[in-house]
């Protein structure tokens, strides 16, 4: 063969090749021609990385122009005549900037995942599908009135979306490049699919599971205990007009045989639990006689899973019917979810209730079950099959869902059927409520105006210019007639239903507190002995809120900055319980010298997770081998599955009982342990642990900024796009959280002082853009990492922001 | 084989490089061959211009978020961002020359 031949054929195939690559996917890999194009593929994302200084735009629908400025933090202020205008440019500008956040989210509470990733995403999509997330989300839609305010925003938000998504053409943004796909078109039922999702991260729960894996191994009295209905320390939202934590320093309750009524059943698989106590949200507001300036302040930081870009997008919309709101809001929602007004700020916690039960079925056929009975008769069950497809449109599963009255109907994974009833799956409150709230002048009738939010419930705080603070626990808390939510409530007759509501007049709350303060964290909301009704169990240890409480105690002359402070504020109230206690039983054993070694070296923390100190990092392992001593009843392979960890209120319960059985370790035959022989057990074996795996105490590897980080990962988990081993102040249960993966955190910093002009500050861990390779990516988290807060810009007019202005952006109504 | 000179191929890297804007990657292979067959000559040349066509795109891009985008792209193959240059330039290369060569192979046969 020739030279000249040889050459030909080697051209030949790699023109076949790269255009084989080119024309059709190698493997997971995108299409490498398209990909590569320097016009329109991967690399365009620098292209549309900046905003241009003016930019124009159509948005079919609009009734007038709108005028959209951005400020040097590339913030929207968009100027619009009406209120569902100002959502159709938010729309707009929101798909700008996040797209693929968009896409992303509403395919994770649709279950549509595999269509955009393959079949790996299933078992998310699964999870979606089966929880009834997508059902709930379309009969949500269906029972909109198509002239309703909640369907014309819903319409709106779509018009804008999918306006940008036709004018960006063929420049996609980055990860549709990677993946090889283009976006789908944006339909009004995704932004109730992404809410969904964001309701399963908020209000889910798993109480009976805890619950009866505990009972199974330890009774039933052993298991009420460990995941109480009744914090064991009380520090609630509402005020119960104590100036201390209260603690419950009973007995607890000895670990006993496994219960009988505890049937081996379980649910759904999930994610191993978090660490106990590891995340959640804090708000808190100051009435003006308790601030350096006479006005009120509020604070809040909702803590949610970090990602890039972030889970919030900042947004100013001010409208000539008399909307002028600033804040967050959910990328795909309508509306403002945390955020200020010219007259009033507000911030949200989760309020953890107990809004989630499940219901053993009796079924006709245990493996393909048809229906179920209740009170003696048989009922038919709801049967939905459900497909599940790739990026090319082939089927990669199917599943048949089946729905009782309660709700889904899913196996257990013992064996059985469960009903699962969750006011997420019902009506729910409606969707305009926070638009509609932001005209609302005082804090009051801010809170009025939210009475209607059913779910995910939340504590929300707001505080208003004439200096009242106000705090509610909005949402829908069941009334059972069993009176607890925690067990495993029987499905054959109907008695065992929901039988009402709580009244609006009924859920915890405060107005204008005579403490001059109010706090949330996560915390039980009302003390028992102030409503002994069933609200929910195992609730967060109220670490955060003592924390707060005691800040907020200690300073009668509150300032903006002091707010700032508090949020990162590197107290444990927990270390401080917790350390004496440690010390106080290693004194017991001066003949032990590891004991007496750890016993030196955490003496000399002075109990603040700040970045530079080098000891929190024994503290933590000490209470790591504690809790592994303390809970050795709880055995996870004894179980038959995860058993979760009691919180560490519960721990510090049992401090007051030092010959408790439950200081016993199983496992040592002979030998009865006390409280203060585990302590300092557990305090040798966390000097160990951390020798083998940070070196010796002052060798620099303790330090806390070396040890402890945060971790935003990129939405797909893409290493080089995401932020990792970012620096925090901060720990388990301090007010600026941090704990096992790192990736969860606070998502959204805001202070707003109430002044005779509105003043706020903010930040969150990220940046407004969701391309890469903007300037706006994560140009944020330098900040966040040292709390540090931005002053937010709050113009009344487009040429209102003087040296802060950025680009405008036109949008015009279509011809 | 025939060399081309610069001006051919200079202007050859511009038709490319138009082509490409107006019609996408199809442009390289397409023009390439269609350029042998009409002007025969070193297939390598025409995969040089495509080359400079495509390098010549990517300095339109703005440069600080190219340069973003190359190092956040390096970091997700542990690289540096600089490197991933290849890819582009290197896919336009080889797609020039082997679409120009298969070209010229057959229009000898043809002749």
């Amino acid at each position: 063969m020739s030279g000249g031949r040889a050459g030909a054929w080697l051209a030949a195939a790699t023109l076949t090749l790269r255009a084989g690559a080119s024309l059709l996917r190698p493997g997971p890999l995108p299409r490498l021609g398209p990909l590569l194009d320097p016009v329109r593929g991967i690399w365009s994302v620098a292209r549309e990385a900046e905003l241009p200084a003016r930019a124009t735009g159509i948005i079919p629908g609009l009734t007038a122009p709108v005028t959209v400025r951005y400020d040097d933090r590339a913030v929207p202020h968009i100027f619009a005549a009406t209120e569902l205008d100002a959502t159709r440019a938010l729309g707009y500008v929101v798909a700008r900037d996040r797209l693929f956040q968009l896409e992303l989210s509403w395919r994770a509470g649709a279950g549509r995942l595999t269509e955009l990733l393959g079949a790996r995403a299933l078992p998310m999509d699964q999870e979606s599908r089966r929880l009834g997330l997508p059902d709930a989300a379309a009969r949500r839609l269906a029972d909109l009135p198509p002239d309703s305010p909640e369907r014309r925003a819903l319409e709106a938000l779509s018009d804008g979306i999918n306006a940008r998504i036709a004018a960006a053409g063929s420049r996609h943004p980055f990860e549709y490049q990677v993946l090889g796909v283009a976006p789908a078109r944006w339909e009004p039922v995704n932004s109730l699919h992404l809410l969904g999702r964001m309701g399963w991260i908020l209000a889910s729960s798993d109480l009976e599971e805890n619950h009866a894996a505990a009972a199974r191994l330890v009774g039933d009295a052993a298991a009420d205990a460990l995941y109480p209905r009744e914090s064991p320390i009380q520090e609630p939202i509402q005020p119960n007009g104590q100036a201390a934590p209260r603690h419950d320093r009973t007995p607890l309750p000895p670990p006993g045989g496994g219960s009988t009524r505890a049937a081996r059943r379980g649910t759904m698989e999930r994610d191993a639990p978090l660490e106990a106590d590891a995340v959640g949200s804090n708000n808190w507001a100051v009435a003006p006689g308790r601030t350096a300036a006479g006005h009120a302040l509020l604070a809040g930081d909702p803590h949610l899973e970090l990602s890039l870009p972030s889970v919030w997008y900042e947004a100013h919309l001010i409208t000539a019917d008399g909307l002028d709101v600033y804040g967050v809001t959910l990328p795909g929602a309508p509306g403002m979810v945390i955020g200020f007004t010219r007259d009033l700020a507000w911030s949200l916690t989760n309020t953890e209730a107990d809004v989630y039960d499940r219901y053993a079925e009796t079924v006709d056929d245990p493996a393909h079950p048809a229906r179920y009975r209740v009170d003696g008769t048989w009922r038919d069950l709801r049967l939905a099959v459900e497909q599940y497809l790739d990026p090319a449109g082939r089927v990669v599963h199917t599943d048949t869902l089946r729905y009782s009255h309660r709700g889904p109907l899913l196996q257990a994974r013992g064996g059985g059927w469960e009903s699962h009833r969750w006011t997420m799956l019902e009506p729910a409150g409606r969707l305009t409520l926070f638009g509609r709230a932001a005209r609302a002048a005082t804090a009051t009738a801010w809170l009025d105006s939210m009475v209607e939010h059913r779910a995910p419930a939340q504590n929300m705080l707001v505080a208003d210019r004439h200096g009242t603070i106000a705090i509610r626990s909005t949402g829908r808390f069941p009334v059972r007639p069993s009176g607890r939510g925690d067990l495993l409530q029987r499905g054959d007759s109907s008695g065992a239903d929901w039988s009402r509501d709580w009244s609006p007049e009924e859920l915890p709350q405060a107005i204008a507190p005579a403490q001059g303060f109010l706090a949330s964290a996560n915390q039980q909301p009302i003390d028992p002995a102030v409503e002994p009704r069933y609200l929910g169990a195992n609730w967060y240890s109220p670490w955060r809120a003592i924390r707060i409480n005691q800040l907020l105690r200690a300073d009668s002359a509150v300032t903006p900055d002091a707010m700032r402070r508090y949020q990162t504020d590197p107290g444990s109230p927990a270390a401080d319980l917790f350390v004496p206690a440690l010390l106080a039983a290693a004194a017991r054993f001066p003949e032990r010298d590891s004991v007496g070694r750890a016993a030196r070296l955490l003496a000399e923390w002075d109990r603040r997770y700040t970045r530079e100190n080098t000891r929190a990092v024994l503290y933590e392992a000490a209470m790591r081998a504690l809790g592994d001593r303390l809970w050795d009843e709880l055995d996870p392979a004894r179980a038959d599955g995860a058993v979760a960890t009691p919180g560490w209120a519960v721990t510090a319960r049992l401090l007051a009982d030092p010959a408790n059985p439950w200081w016993d370790v199983r496992a040592t035959t002979g030998v009865r342990e006390d409280r203060d022989r585990i302590l300092a057990d557990a305090l040798a074996a966390g000097l160990q642990a951390v020798i083998a795996r940070h070196g010796a105490p002052d060798a620099g590897g303790w330090r806390w900024d070396r040890v402890r980080h945060a971790n935003i990962y990129h939405m797909l988990r893409l290493p080089g796009l995401s932020a990792l081993r970012v620096p925090v102040q901060g720990g388990q249960s301090t007010l600026n959280p941090s704990s096992g993966s790192g990736s969860f955190g606070p998502s959204w910093r805001m202070v707003v002082e109430l002044g005779p002009e509105v003043r706020g500050w903010g930040t969150y861990p990220g940046g407004q853009s969701g391309n890469p390779a903007s300037s706006r990516y994560a140009d944020r988290i330098g900040q966040w990492s040292n709390g540090e807060l931005d002053t937010l810009l709050l113009p009344r007019t487009p040429d209102g922001l003087g040296a802060h202005a950025g680009p405008v952006l036109e949008l015009e109504p279509a011809p | 084989m025939k060399r081309r000179g610069p001006f051919e191929i200079a202007l050859l890297a511009m038709l490319i490089a138009a082509g490409t804007w107006l019609g996408g990657w199809w442009a390289v292979p397409l023009l390439s061959a269609g350029w042998q067959w009409l002007r025969p000559g070193s297939s390598w040349s025409l995969g040089v211009a495509a080359l400079l066509a495509w390098g010549g795109l990517l300095m339109l891009l703005p440069p600080a978020p190219f340069g973003r985008l190359l190092e956040r792209l390096g970091g997700l193959v542990s690289l540096p961002g600089p490197v991933l240059l290849i890819l582009p330039l290197g896919y336009a290369l080889l797609l020039g020359w082997s679409a120009a060569r298969v070209a010229l192979a057959f229009r000898k046969a043809g002749a």
